[in-house]
């Protein structure tokens, strides 16, 4: 037997896997031996142990007929992807010039032209390493039309390439074969999520000529009723595919959330984040050329399911901001449910970083700086009145959508100039015309496809990316190769908790990561230029539902379980924060709710402890207490100091969890500045007063009542003391009211670093008699201006000053009369005093965030996985290696960049 | 891969090197298998792959008591790989006096099985056929005698299906000699009977001819094939027709078009579409372009008279016509007296005389060459009333026909005798014609008043309506 001459050597194999279509076989085969091709096609038949003797009789009548052109193979019943695979390796190990493979059913047959057309297509689409038709069904009618780019996010929604696809042999020498552990259906959506996930692609042959036979009872029926078995077990299997940063490339690179439209430079960004650079570009005449298309045929063409209007000046007002991201998924998420929504910036008097959320439907204001309208709703107002209806004078008078104000301090808001703020609705006016106008809006009245559009899930493609995060907003931010932390407060004032997290995310950038803040409760804060140039983002929650502590009587130890830790809707703060690397909790409340799903989307959760709060009877409780109900959401536990760090430890958390992060200075201090602070400190008088200085809140945790009492005494007493009290209550109203002579020394609150060093160059000692404390930093911060501390043991503050060394501890029961006592001898020994404090600034020195954060550094890096590359899962390429998203090629668009 | 040479015997390899195979000349090949049963040699020294040698093997012949023992084993494995037995095995391990003809006398049994086996399998593939005719016969059967009854009703009707509107506004798109243009259709194949092109301009010319066709994309078949002269192309509406509509198969239709002749032919524009797959191409370079186009359709597969004014197909020539009812409503009178109007309330033209003369309505380019029968239903509409009396005429076509004609002119030509009808009385009038028309022409409806009632001056009540209804033809 000689090798067949090289004029016959089949190009492609076509696989008939058989079971039980005994008698249809034939006319499969017969519509492959009839097709008509310059090149030779080789048919393996693949009898999979069918028990009925006809098949075995059909496939040897058909070998011994045409022995050149079809071999029978039998093999022991082991599924449909085991008979596939069977045929597939034979005709690869006994062709080894076998260009590509087409699986056939035995049930279907093709037109006489498909596989040379088909061939044709390969052969002309290089990067193309499949070709599937469209199902043109026999029997129950039906013609499912899908055409279109090909994507492989629309791929893991439902299943657009059928099993009847031409398939290059390079995919099968890659490994990618059938799958034998799907038994029960969907095998072909598993082999091709296969070869997507190993970078193949395929591509569409609209007339390729594949004739499906449908019955109401088949395979893919009994699939149909183990459809989310088996999806589940697909996820599960590829889920790297299904990952949320997978699913977020794939969208960015073909099907775009956003169509950013810049009025100011005349072209339409296609992108999902706002701030990337591989964003594509188009003219306003191709995207007026997309969105009819679309709307003709939206299972075929993808368009941006939001369109954005702003101008150039105020996206960059936003970006300085660190606001844009976030506007966008908030915008995204109001437009979502009304249609359209705008943003308003404006600037705070204040200098304050706030937002108001009006969600019933506004009509449009004039002056908004960005619209955000739903593609879907544009078009259906497009379309009013059918193809000869007039343009409405003004639409916008009939936009009622939801509005935010954006309330930005004034470097960020003045950034955008005066010349292109308030002129988003303007744009959408001029857009709306030109839209309405466009010569191919008639065309979207009249049917031009006598398919069925089928792929459902083209223009709902932003939802497949939002799964995982229970169906919100998907924060728009691609993966970049840079690690990023999420610190997560319930607002930003000027709390100890802030400035911990202020200065923890310092750290935290001194060792390369991205910070970004994510308030949760208030919706406005003091987010000074010092944290915007900290925080890469400011991002806030704006749940509705979302409350810190209401409960309605759970408790776990007597801390009250939040109602919306239990129960909420947690898919915005999903959407909001499963993108980071990171995510640490400071004190947030309800939002360790949603720890455990982080965790579960692969983010490392870490929960930042201050203090053990008491009750009005003195019982601890708070996010300490939380912290522990919810402990196996968080990796990791970040106390403040080690006293807590053994508190937690003792509590029942793993010692491998607990890793303080211990307090420091919370505002940087020049060394020289000290030291001349120190000497003149030094130089001053045996007899001078003694100045004492109160810094902090004015309520009962921080021993406001016992403060007055002190002062009084020593007064009474006689004892030579200027005293300073510096403050004004920021929780609640907790604070006993100030006895006249206290409000006689009531100073402001210090907020700037140089007023506070200020302030302690002026004291000798500082006195803090709370009842409760974590490791207060304005305790570190006077030590390490060589202050010395009077201060009561509460917290970690023994942690610190140690009574005698470098400053004095007070019982808390006795605070008042013992702090008298120590400001007396401290006022009578100045040695001691001068002792006391140059300790205090020795044992300050080296102490600051970066060293504090740096083992925080090291376990991160450890647990973090490597950041994502641009890898096969990120984009499908085109013919010019853009990525491919659906435009015709008259669209003349531009690369990106 | 080798192909396999043919049937064969398999033997075990304690088999393989024995003396008295070079004895045992057979008609089929010997083949030594493995342990597996995968042919390792022949005796022409060449090899054979395992899976094609399911497909060959006779069956198995033992020579030896170690290769029954092999043989066993080659069983279970062969089972193992495909599934199924072992085909059968010839044990000849025992001494024997003619081992070549207890061979022979083997393979012929197991052929002879595999024969009547084949055979059955024929008989029963050729009951299938038989039935299949029935079906299909009976099928047919059924069909026709539907088609018909449909037909009595008034035959199935060509439906509009699409109609892409010319826009004057926007360019036509310009054909110069030898030039083709392709448009796909915005419908299915099924059940496709007619399609149109809107000329914009006829040719400056009278010389060259249009070529039209259908072709359906999946398949790459021709359905339809259209030739029309220069000289009969028209501004508006070019309407081909198929005799027979489309099949179920349903596919994407494609309308070709090439135009010969010295000067251009201007086709008109529709409404633009974004996607190119619907633009025109011209010489195969895509157009910012839609030709404007329609599509009437039908139940597929059907036969159908054909509409009168539109170009039959070249492939299949209609054998019968219906006048559209377009032409019925543009009808006019061609008489002083009566009144020729369409009706949708009665759904036909009405001709009405009035004592005072006959009625006359002229349907222009009704005929069409090739009608030799001209058949149409009438009634006379009414409480009560006179009798009257109906005729049919044809008439050339010509360049005037505005101006009114004489009964006797009428007469003079190709006229049926008139045919009294009372009122309420529905009734066929039918005109057969000595040869086929070989020319456009029309046809004329005539009515009128009986002699004694236009003698006496009978009233024609006002309520009282001639109609005509369905006006076919026949070759």
């Amino acid at each position: 037997m000689t090798e067949p001459s090289p004029q016959l050597a089949p190009r492609i194999a076509v696989i008939v896997p058989i079971f039980r279509h005994s008698v249809l076989l034939a006319e499969a085969v017969q519509s492959v031996l009839d097709q008509r091709a310059d090149f030779g096609i080789h048919i393996f038949l693949v009898n999979d142990g069918c028990p009925h003797a006809e098949t075995e009789a059909v496939c040897r009548d058909y070998a011994l007929a045409c022995p050149d052109r079809v071999t029978y193979l039998r093999k022991p019943n082991g599924g449909l992807s085991d008979a596939r695979n069977h045929g597939i390796r034979h005709a690869m190990a006994a062709f080894p010039g076998i260009e590509a493979l087409y699986m056939l059913d035995a049930d279907n047959k093709l037109r006489p032209d498909a596989l040379a057309r088909t061939m044709a297509a390969l052969d002309a689409h290089p990067e193309a390493d499949w070709i599937y038709p469209n199902i043109d069904m026999i029997g129950l009618e039906f013609a499912g039309d899908y055409g279109g780019d090909y994507s492989l996010l629309v791929h893991t929604g439902m299943n657009i390439s059928e099993a009847g696809s031409l398939i290059r042999r390079r995919v099968f020498d890659a490994g990618v074969y059938f799958d034998t552990d799907f038994k029960l259906g969907f095998e072909d959506w598993d082999f091709f999520l296969s070869a997507g996930r190993a970078g193949f692609r395929g591509r569409n042959l609209e007339d390729f000529g594949f004739q499906y036979r449908k019955r109401p009872e088949s395979m893919l029926a009994d699939s149909a009723r183990d459809a989310e078995m088996i999806r589940g077990t697909m996820r599960h299997k590829h889920r790297d595919l299904f990952a949320p940063e997978s699913l977020l490339a794939l969208e960015q690179a073909e099907c775009p959330r956003f169509a950013i439209f810049t009025a100011d430079t005349g072209e339409v960004r296609l992108t999902v984040d706002p701030m990337a650079e591989a964003a594509r570009r188009v003219t306003l005449d191709c995207f007026e050329q997309m969105i009819w298309r679309h709307r003709i045929a939206p299972t075929r063409f993808h368009f941006p399911p939001f369109v954005v209007l702003a101008r150039g000046a105020v996206m960059a007002a936003l970006e300085k901001a660190g606001a844009l991201r976030w506007a966008l998924w908030k915008l995204e998420w109001m437009a979502e449910r009304r249609g359209v929504a705008s943003l308003s910036l404006s600037t705070s008097q204040n200098g304050r970083f706030g937002f108001t959320d009006r969600s019933t439907p506004q009509s449009l204001p004039e002056t908004a700086d960005v619209l955000v309208v739903r593609s879907k709703w544009l078009l259906e107002f497009l379309s009013e009145k059918g193809p000869d209806g007039p343009a409405p004078s003004d639409p916008t008078r009939r936009m009622y959508g939801a509005t935010l104000d954006l309330r930005l301090p004034p470097e960020t808001a003045d950034a955008a100039s005066s010349g292109q703020r308030g002129l988003a609705t303007e744009d959408m006016r001029t857009l709306f015309g030109r839209l309405h106008g466009s010569p191919f809006r008639a065309a979207s009245f009249s049917g031009w496809e006598w398919r069925v559009g089928d792929i459902h899930q083209r223009p709902r493609a932003h939802h497949l990316v939002r799964e995982p995060f229970g169906g919100a907003p998907v924060y728009p931010k691609m993966p970049d190769g840079r690690r990023h932390v999420g610190l997560i407060l319930p607002l930003v004032e000027f709390g100890g908790v802030e400035k911990v997290a202020l200065n923890m995310a310092k750290g935290l950038r001194s060792h390369g990561w991205v910070p970004h803040l994510f308030v949760v409760e208030a919706t406005e804060g003091a987010i000074t230029q010092e944290w915007r140039s900290t925080f890469e983002s400011v991002n806030f929650l704006s749940a509705a539902d979302f409350a810190l502590w209401e409960a309605d009587g759970e408790t776990y130890f007597g801390t009250d379980v939040p109602n919306w830790a239990t129960g909420g809707n947690h898919s915005p703060a999903l959407g909001l924060m499963g993108w980071l690397d990171v995510v640490i909790n400071c004190h947030g409340g309800a939002i360790s709710g949603i720890m455990g799903q982080l965790r579960r989307l692969g983010v490392v959760t870490a929960n930042s402890l201050h203090l053990n709060e008491l009750s009005p009877f003195g019982r601890p409780l708070g996010n300490t207490y939380l912290g522990l109900a919810y402990e196996h959401a968080y990796n990791l536990f970040l106390p403040c100091s080690h006293q807590l760090g053994d508190w937690c430890h003792a509590m029942g958390i793993p010692s491998e969890k607990i890793l303080p992060v211990p307090n420091a200075p919370s505002f940087p201090a020049d060394p020289d500045r000290l030291a001349v602070d120190q000497a003149a400190r030094n130089a001053r008088g045996e007899t001078d007063p003694l100045r004492v200085i109160f810094l902090g809140r004015l309520d009962r945790q921080k021993g406001i009542d016992k403060l007055s009492e002190c002062v009084i005494d020593t007064r009474q007493r006689g004892v030579a003391i200027d005293w300073r009290v510096v403050g004004k209550s920021v929780i609640g109203s907790d604070a006993p009211p100030l006895p006249g002579y206290m409000e006689d020394l009531l100073e402001p609150p210090l907020t700037e670093a140089g007023d506070l060093l200020d302030a302690f160059a002026w004291a000798d000692v500082m006195v803090l008699l709370s009842s409760y404390e974590g490791l207060p930093l304005t305790i570190l911060e006077a030590m390490r201006s060589g202050v010395v501390t009077v201060a009561t043991d509460v917290g970690a503050v023994s942690e610190v000053v140690t009574d005698g060394e470098n400053g004095v501890l007070l019982n808390v029961e006795t605070a008042s009369r013992d702090c008298v006592q120590a400001l007396g001898r401290l006022s009578a020994d100045r040695a001691l005093l001068r002792r006391l404090s140059d300790r205090a600034r020795s044992d300050m020195q080296d102490r600051d965030w970066q060293s504090a954060t740096a083992p925080l550094h090291a376990r991160l890096e450890r647990m973090v996985a490597p950041p994502a590359k641009d890898d096969v899962l990120t984009a499908s390429k085109g013919e010019q290696g853009e990525p491919m998203i659906a435009a015709g090629p008259s669209c003349g668009a531009r690369r990106p960049g | 891969m080798l192909q396999p040479t043919g049937p064969f015997i398999a033997i075990a390899p304690s088999d393989s090197h024995r003396d008295e195979l070079n004895d045992l000349p057979l008609p089929v090949a010997v083949l030594s298998v493995d342990e597996a049963g995968a042919p390792i040699a022949r005796l022409a020294d060449t090899s054979l792959s395992q899976a094609n040698a399911y497909a060959q093997m006779v069956g198995m012949l033992v020579l030896s008591p170690e290769a029954a023992t092999e043989a066993a084993a080659i069983a279970d494995a062969w089972s193992a790989r495909f599934g199924t037995d072992l085909p059968p095995t010839l044990d000849l391990s025992q001494p024997q006096d003619a081992p070549r003809t207890a061979i022979l006398s083997w393979l012929v049994a197991t052929l002879a099985d595999g024969r009547a086996t084949q055979a059955a399998r024929n008989v029963q593939l050729q009951r299938d056929l038989g039935a299949l005719r029935s079906v299909h016969e009976a099928t047919q059967t059924a069909f026709s005698r539907l088609e018909t009854y449909v037909y009595k009703l008034g035959g199935p009707a060509r439906t509009l299906a699409f109609q892409l509107e010319p826009i004057r506004s926007r360019p036509p798109v310009t054909l110069q000699n030898k030039d083709r243009a392709e448009q796909r259709l915005p419908m299915s194949s099924a059940g496709l009977s007619d399609v149109a092109v809107s000329i914009a301009e006829r040719p400056g010319d009278a010389d060259g001819q249009l070529d039209l066709s259908l072709e359906l994309q999946e398949s790459g078949e021709i359905v339809a094939e259209w030739t029309v002269p220069a000289a009969e192309l028209q501004e508006g509406w070019l309407r081909l027709s198929r005799a027979v509509s489309l099949a179920t198969d349903r596919q994407t239709v494609i309308l070709r078009v090439q135009w010969q002749g010295s000067s251009q032919l201007k086709l008109s524009q529709t409404i633009a579409h974004p996607d190119p797959r619907f633009r025109v191409s011209r010489n195969s370079v895509p157009q910012e372009a839609v030709l404007a186009a329609a599509g009437w359709s039908c139940v597929a597969g059907t036969s159908l008279p054909h509409p009168a004014g539109a170009w039959a197909d070249r492939i299949i020539h209609p054998r019968r016509w219906i006048v559209p009812t377009q032409a019925l409503r543009e009808a006019h009178s061609a008489s002083p007296d009566g009144t020729v109007a369409y009706s949708d309330a009665l759904g036909g033209l009405t001709v009405t005389p009035t004592s005072a003369g006959p009625a006359i309505a002229r349907i222009s380019g009704a005929g069409v060459p090739g009608m030799q029968q001209i058949i149409c239903g009438v009634e006379t509409k009414a409480d009560a009333g006179p009798t009257v009396e109906y005729a049919l005429a044809i008439l050339p076509a010509e360049p005037d026909r505005s101006g009114p004609i004489g009964v006797a002119a009428l007469a003079a030509g190709t006229m049926t005798d008139w045919v009294p009808l009372p009122v309420a009385r529905w009734a066929e009038i039918q005109l057969f014609l000595e040869a086929p028309l070989d020319a456009p022409s029309d046809i004329c409806v005539l009515t009128r008043l009986q002699e004694a009632d236009i003698e006496s001056e009978t009233a024609v009540p006002d309520d009282l309506r001639c109609c005509v209804f369905n006006i076919r033809a026949n070759a």
